[in-house]
């Protein structure tokens, strides 16, 4: 994939990833699950901030950033902390995958912003139960 | 914006042949659009070799000096083998791909120095996986391949989760 395109899928999936983490803020108690509600909203700035900085980066570049889609399904009806974990643990994963794949495809700063953001997500994964991979963003190797 | 020289979905199969194609096209002296002409006193002796090749050499020498202090540690104290064991199987795994596109034998392993408290050498299995971690994050920028960046940078993550699970095993707080 080329660097536009590969930015532009890689904002795809903020846009589906913010969507989620606000969704799944809003599920879980802070009083009843302070640390699960602070991992959800540490991620949800996380990618927030990773979102607006792609929507520069492809401004800068001349191109259209893509758009958010109107909404996402996510798998929330259940409240439980445990359950919000596995949902959060789901979209860190395929951050990773998302962010592997704009290593592979960009060069320079984007490069190097690409894998700290894959060993970002790798790590937080851990945080929302997750085990350590082999390879962490390419299972397929 | 530059393209990296090889992109598209990334597999073993692709990383180890894309470059071991690009190894050989580069110790042959040959490019992928036909041969380059005969040059007088050139010889394989006197060619850069691939960086992405040189890359890999590198690579496979930072995880096999940390898959020695993991095996070394694991044989010190039994305590540590269970604990360990995923981390020593994870650096395999990694070992068995770059050594494929490395094309070398195995090199002769060391054997390094373990402290005697088991605590302490989980301490410094994980200061030497954060290090990896970050060896490995400087290697992926360097890499001409996208795909081999990408592996890279995978293996960088890899070491990273090793150095923040073990770290809690260590003590340290989550």
């Amino acid at each position: 994939m080329r660097p536009v395109p590969a930015l532009q899928t890689t904002l795809a999936a903020e846009h589906a990833a913010v969507y989620v983490y606000a969704v799944l803020g809003g599920r879980v108690s802070a009083s009843e699950n302070a640390r699960v509600a602070s991992q959800l909203r540490s991620a949800y700035d996380t990618h927030r901030a990773r979102r607006d900085r792609l929507r520069t980066v492809i401004s800068d570049l001349g191109r259209t950033p893509v758009p958010a889609e109107t909404g996402y399904a996510v798998d929330a009806r259940n409240r439980s902390a445990d359950h919000l974990a596995e949902v959060a643990l789901r979209t860190e994963e395929r951050s990773a995958a998302v962010y592997a794949q704009l290593v592979a495809s960009t060069t320079g700063p984007e490069r190097r912003w690409a894998v700290q953001a894959l060993t970002d997500a790798s790590l937080r994964s851990l945080t929302f139960g997750g085990q350590p991979e082999v390879w962490p963003g390419a299972p397929e190797l | 914006m530059r393209t990296p020289s090889t992109t598209g979905l990334p597999t073993r199969r692709a990383v180890v042949t894309g470059l071991t194609t690009t190894a050989v096209l580069a110790v042959t002296g040959c490019s992928p659009d036909g041969d380059l002409p005969d040059l007088p006193g050139l010889d394989d002796e006197q060619l850069d070799p691939d960086p992405d090749l040189v890359l890999v050499r590198r690579v496979s020498r930072d995880e096999q000096g940390v898959l020695d202090l993991v095996s070394a540690t694991r044989k010190t104290h039994r305590e540590l083998r269970a604990t360990l064991a995923g981390t020593a199987a994870g650096h395999r795994a990694h070992l068995e791909l770059v050594r494929v596109a490395d094309g070398e034998p195995p090199r002769p392993r060391r054997t390094p120095k373990v402290a005697e408290q088991p605590g302490r050498a989980l301490e410094d299995v994980v200061r030497a996986e954060r290090m990896l971690a970050g060896r490995h994050a400087r290697s992926a920028l360097e890499a001409d391949s996208g795909r081999l960046a990408r592996a890279i940078a995978s293996m960088s993550a890899a070491a990273a989760q090793q150095g923040s699970v073990l770290g809690t095993s260590a003590g340290e707080e989550p």
